[in-house]
């Protein structure tokens, strides 16, 4: 949760290939990411051992049969690290998608309407502030207040991880909206007799989308990393759900003597699933900019 | 009877006066006087601090000890009430507070450790006791000339005042006492060192003296405490959270840094005499694990809140002491039978058929827990506990049980405390072997304080946590835990008719005026029998205690409670 | 409106605004703590000999629980404007001391941790800028990407691992100073109070203890500012305004400043933001080294069902937070005026 929440995009250049590249070379970067993606639908068939059961004694070291070893229980950690893929890839879409369609609205919303006068300004102007107001509750207090409150399901910890990564999504787009409100083309849209909501989503939108949508693959990355922090601090799924930030938190203690096998696999797991979506943030950025800009 | 085991009395700085009262909170304000000497000492003898820098302080009565601990209680009051139940506050209260009574240390089984001996209560404030031939009345003589921290003397009046303020106290439990004293009016002041009990009922008198000897009987320096009373609190509840020096315990608290650090500094008045140990610095440490490489490490003399499976690690290491004793808490599955399925005593014997005793001791506990056969302390006198059927784990027979019962297979919620993960680990153990003999279990993870509520209020299907009887007395153990009338003492609010034939067995057994005499055990036992069988609540097993320290720390207490009594600690010359 | 107001209206409605939101934060935190599951009287009440509803009532009034919600909410407020936030029924301390005697230390932790990673972003940014090493690049770049995809709690676990336990370089995660060193107490900021106190040996003691944390927080937090700078600089080394001062012969310097001005107000944004969301999430560093803050005390209020002390926590955090956000829309109004809402370019 001390994760920062408005993660950028990667710079452009660092990472375009060169303008007449093959187009296998723009889609590269999203390959490890499409992996993942693979591996979570098939994960449940290619495990070795039912990754919710008891099958070993518990603590083993990893060996031949069980390649990561077993948890503190005797579950197989190989099997659940492969498995949690499925929860924490499910779980991050849902966030990502909640998050940034939020974002998107609120953010319009605010932008357009924060400068106008008399009560839609009061609106716009209260309502940025009440943005505000969400982002200075710490995220632990909301995790465990919407996870208290409905249970600790994949649902609710996706909205209460929405909720929390909402906000940046908000400023991003707001901030562009306020940019490019002023613009040349978005007056000529209004001269030439558009309504305000059809300027808002035919010219504004468009135009604003770009730093929320990029920043997305970054919450998707993000919304991982706070999940495993909340699991640290006891707000997870229910066990045994295979869900790596809480695997990593429940091996944490055993790190100190000895037991580093139960927190290193879901660790580096987790950072795998976010350094391909991070890969992916690329090939987004590269997609929403059309080559005139 | 007087007490055989007072620690060594030591030299020590001494700490009198108005000082200890402010001596509060905040950050870090040491008291003025005394110990500021001591302070400096303990500065100048571990200046700097590099890694692995063994806890050093100087010999004798100035030695201080260091302990790694998961958490500090939230206040220094020793009534109940917060956190009653963790065991931040019971340490607490073993060690700020005293009462009349308490049972004598005995050697336990591992070297340079202490037990405690549950069939006998010795002086402690009182510097004896003693028992009218009916079995009714107890009069109890307190030391002479024994004062508080703060140089109250300690008088017949404050017995009266310390119950009269416990019977005022919102959050204070007057029920335990229900079985046979009646409170502040029950008590009579013979003179001004000598007070008279009055009891109801001459069975209820161990329990009686088990009470006086928990936190339930703690007694207070009633001067100090009214001196902050206030018209809206007249027993100084409010001041008594955040102050110390009023409890008559071995130690009091001078200095503290909310959530992370507690300076106990020895208490010169002290019944025993000052204890050996001039000061304990209680130091917040959050993870198991670092808590247990700091004691492997040199850093800390003693750590609490230990897992079994570190504990199992530093088994081998020479110098670390990791203790066994016969352990107290234990684990318990309580079945709540005020609702489907656990209504039903064939799907409960079912389910204890199916928990699988053996993986969970090994597994999860790493071989540092027993197996618990009924809830009566093993070592009662005339209590013969090899009767009793032992838990085993019987797939077939869960299944026979269920199909009589009518189900082919049952499913339910058992719930959890986030808090203990042992018992998180301990539910998915219980899940993936019950599956076998017909259950579906869902594991539900609460908040330690939902989970609480919970409890309370028998909301759930099935829950499980840690447990123990803080009185180790027959008595105690069978009446605290089954109360009838949808009490919230009651987790399983077992009432059936198992329950009622428990009952008639039990006051049978509580009329009799000595619960530990050859009449009295036959009936303990009958109870218990038709406890296990009817399992409202399944005994999984008892752990063991959660402490380890340094190979030269001595007089390691394992008490009712699982508290460290740091007035008994004594370092071991090398 | 006179044209002073007329010109500094952007800046004087948002200061005047700011204690009407801490006000409606306040209501709005009365009612979502009351929303954490579980009952605080039930929570306290000791239940192990069983109790009556007549010891719950009792508890629930010496609590300062009784009637309802909206009776405590009158009481919650009537207390606010007195700028009291009542007496946590946990500890028994005023809510106010609670957290002030807490705050501090944690702002202490944050801010030195936001500097360190300030510090590295820009020697980051200005490394990516001015040189053209493909492989230098290639480490950053990946540095950049593997920071961002770890918990801190791992880093930290990994940290202590490795200097504690295997090298013993670094002194036990026992807290900020030698378990029988007292901290001197002045501000309630313990590296300032040593300082203040001239107590040089616990200063030295700390500074030992912050040395992994504080690499943590740096390690772990820097990418995202890096990469927010970078995005801003490469956007801004080729933009009109920095051709125009190179081609009318600005120095090295100045062009350098400027591009770093048009280039950071995002960044600026994001550290407000990233103070705000550790004030709260530098509590599981915190817990593993032993620092207590002020998060921990939000934990312990949300295990012990302590409203008083949670509700009174978010007021005071929330309204620091407000604080951090309005000063990051002062500072990026002033460098760009077109953030200014309600205000129409002057010129």
């Amino acid at each position: 949760m001390t994760e920062v929440l408005v993660a950028v995009p990667t710079p452009v250049a660092a990472t375009a290939p060169r303008r007449g590249a093959p187009a296998w070379r723009t889609w590269l970067p999203a390959l490890p990411f499409a992996v993942l993606v693979l591996l979570t639908i098939v994960a449940r068939w290619v495990v070795p051992f039912d990754p919710e059961t008891v099958v070993a004694p518990a603590n083993l070291a990893p060996d031949g049969t069980h390649l990561f070893g077993t948890d503190s229980t005797g579950m197989d950690v190989f099997s659940r690290t492969i498995a949690a893929a499925q929860v924490n890839l499910v779980m991050a879409v849902l966030v990502t998608l909640m998050a940034t369609a939020i974002g998107l609205v609120l953010g319009l919303v605010l932008g357009m309407n924060e400068a106008a006068g008399g009560a839609r300004g009061l609106f716009g102007r209260g309502m940025t502030r009440f943005t505000d107001l969400t982002d200075a509750v710490p995220p632990l207090i909301v995790g465990v207040v919407v996870v208290g409150l409905f249970g600790p399901s994949l649902v609710s910890l996706s909205v209460a991880l929405a909720l929390i990564l909402m906000p940046n999504q908000v400023r991003l787009t707001r901030a562009e909206v306020l940019k490019v409100r002023g613009d040349a083309y978005v007056d000529a849209a209004r001269m030439a007799g558009l309504l305000p909501w059809q300027v808002m989503i035919r010219h504004v939108l468009p135009n604003s989308a770009r730093p929320a949508i990029e920043n997305s693959s970054n919450v998707f990355g993000v919304s991982i990393i706070v999940s495993a922090s909340l699991g640290f601090l006891g707000v997870g799924l229910n066990p045994p759900t295979p869900e790596w930030g809480v695997m990593i938190s429940n091996g944490i203690s055993d790190v100190m003597l000895g037991g580093w096998w139960t927190t290193l696999f879901p660790a580096l797991a987790l950072c795998a699933a976010v350094s391909s979506a991070a890969l992916l943030t690329g090939v987004i950025t590269r997609l929403t900019r059309s080559p005139g800009q | 009877m007087t007490q055989p085991d007072s620690p060594v009395p030591a030299p020590i700085l001494s700490a009198r006066g108005e000082g200890i009262m402010n001596s509060a909170f905040g950050r870090r304000r040491f008291i003025a006087g005394g110990l500021s000497g001591l302070g400096l000492l303990a500065l100048a003898a571990c200046g700097g601090g590099g890694a692995g820098a063994a806890s050093g302080g100087g010999g004798g009565g100035n030695r201080s000890l260091v302990v790694a601990v998961p958490a500090l209680a939230p206040t220094l009051d020793g009534v109940v009430g917060g956190g009653g139940l963790t065991l931040e506050s019971f340490e607490m209260n073993a060690n700020l507070q005293a009462g009349l009574v308490r049972n004598p240390y005995i050697t336990g089984k591992t070297e340079n450790t202490v037990v405690q001996d549950f069939n006998t209560y010795v002086g402690y404030v009182a510097e004896s006791y003693e028992v009218s031939p009916d079995g009714l009345t107890y009069t109890f003589h307190l030391r002479p000339g024994l004062t508080s921290p703060l140089g109250n003397a300690i008088t017949a009046d404050d017995v009266l005042w310390s119950f009269e303020r416990k019977w005022n106290t919102p959050t204070y439990s007057k029920t335990v006492w229900q079985g046979g004293f009646a409170g502040p009016q029950a008590i009579s002041k013979v003179d001004d060192r000598t007070v008279a009990f009055t009891l109801t009922n001459a069975g209820f008198g161990l329990t009686f003296l088990g009470l006086l000897a928990n936190l339930q009987g703690h007694i207070y320096d009633s001067t100090a405490l009214k001196q902050h009373a206030t018209g809206a609190d007249p027993y100084a509840l409010e001041w008594a959270k955040a102050n110390g020096g009023w409890g008559l315990g071995p130690y009091h608290v001078t200095a503290q840094t909310p959530d992370q650090e507690m300076v106990l500094t020895a208490n010169p008045n002290y019944a025993y005499g000052a204890p050996a140990i001039g000061q304990v610095t209680l130091r917040v440490v959050g993870d198991a694990g670092t808590r247990a490489s700091l004691v492997a490490s040199g850093d800390v003399d003693m750590a609490e809140g230990i897992r079994p499976t570190d504990q199992a690690r530093l088994a081998n290491n020479d110098a670390v002491v990791v203790p066994e004793a016969d352990p107290i808490e234990y684990v318990d599955l309580t079945l709540v039978t005020n609702k489907a399925p656990f209504d039903d005593e064939r799907v409960r014997k079912a389910m204890a058929l199916a928990v699988p005793y053996e993986q969970i001791m090994q597994q999860i506990y790493a071989g540092r827990a027993v197996q618990m056969v009924g809830n009566i302390n093993p070592n009662t006198r005339n209590y013969d506990v090899s009767q009793l059927p032992k838990p085993s784990s019987d797939v077939a027979r869960a299944k026979a049980l269920l199909a009589e019962a009518g189900h082919d297979r049952i499913a339910y919620t058992l719930s959890v405390s986030t808090a203990t993960q042992d018992l998180v680990d301990a539910c998915v153990l219980v899940q993936s072997y019950a599956r076998e003999a017909g259950f579906d279990i869902t594991i539900d993870q609460k908040t330690a304080a939902d989970f609480s509520t919970m409890r309370n209020n028998a909301t759930g299907q099935a829950i499980i946590y840690r447990n123990r009887s803080q009185v180790q007395t027959p008595t105690y153990a069978c009446t605290i835990f089954w109360k009838p009338n949808n009490d919230a003492s009651n987790p399983s609010r077992w009432q059936d008719a198992s329950a009622a034939r428990f009952w008639e067995v039990v006051n049978r057994a509580q009329a009799i005026p000595d619960p530990l005499s050859p009449e009295a055990g036959p009936l303990w036992l009958e109870a218990q029998k038709i406890l296990v069988d009817s399992s409202p609540e399944i005994f999984v097993c008892s752990i063991q205690p959660s402490q380890i320290f340094r190979t030269d720390v001595g007089g390691f207490t394992y008490r009712s409670e699982n508290a460290i009594d740091f007035g008994n600690i004594t370092i071991l010359d090398a | 409106m006179t044209p002073f107001l007329a010109r500094h209206r952007w800046w004087l409605t948002r200061t005047l605004v700011l204690p009407l939101h801490i006000a409606v934060f306040a209501s709005v935190a009365f009612f979502l703590v009351r929303l954490v599951p579980g009952d605080p009287v039930m929570a306290r009440v000791d239940a192990s000999g069983g109790f009556t509803q007549e010891d719950y009532a009792r508890a629930a009034e010496q609590m300062g629980l009784s009637g309802s919600v909206w009776e405590q909410f009158g009481r919650f407020w009537s207390e606010l404007i007195t700028f009291d936030l009542g007496t946590s029924p946990v500890t028994g301390r005023p809510v106010w001391e609670e957290v002030m005697t807490r705050l501090p230390s944690t702002i202490e932790l944050v801010t030195l941790g936001l500097l360190g990673s300030v510090v590295l972003a820009l020697v980051l940014a200005l490394i990516t800028v001015s040189t053209r090493s493909p492989r230098l690049h290639a480490v950053l770049r990946g540095y950049g990407k593997l920071a961002g995809s770890v918990p801190d709690f791992a880093v930290a676990i990994l940290g202590l691992v490795l200097f504690f336990v295997v090298l013993q370089v670094i002194p036990a995660p026992l807290g900020r100073v030698d378990p029988r060193m007292a901290l001197p107490d002045v501000t309630g900021f313990p590296l300032l109070d040593s300082v203040i106190t001239g107590r040089w040996d616990v200063l030295e003691a700390m500074v030992a203890r912050y040395v992994l944390p504080l690499s943590v927080l740096v390690l772990v937090h820097t990418p995202s500012l890096w990469r927010q700078l970078s995005l801003g600089l490469s956007e801004q080394v080729t933009a009109a305004p920095t051709l125009f001062k190179v081609a009318s012969g600005a120095t090295r310097l100045s062009v350098y400043l400027s591009v770093l001005r048009r280039a950071s107000a995002s960044s600026v944004v994001m550290l407000g933001a990233m103070f705000g969301g550790l004030i709260g999430g530098v509590v599981v560093i915190e817990e593993l080294f032993g620092f207590g803050g002020v998060g921990q005390f939000a934990i312990t209020s949300v295990e012990q069902l302590d409203f008083v002390g949670l509700q009174g926590f978010l007021v005071v955090v929330a309204g620091l937070c407000l604080l951090v956000f309005f000063l990051v829309d002062l500072v990026n109004m002033i460098l760009d005026p077109r953030r200014r809402p309600g205000v129409r370019m002057d010129g």
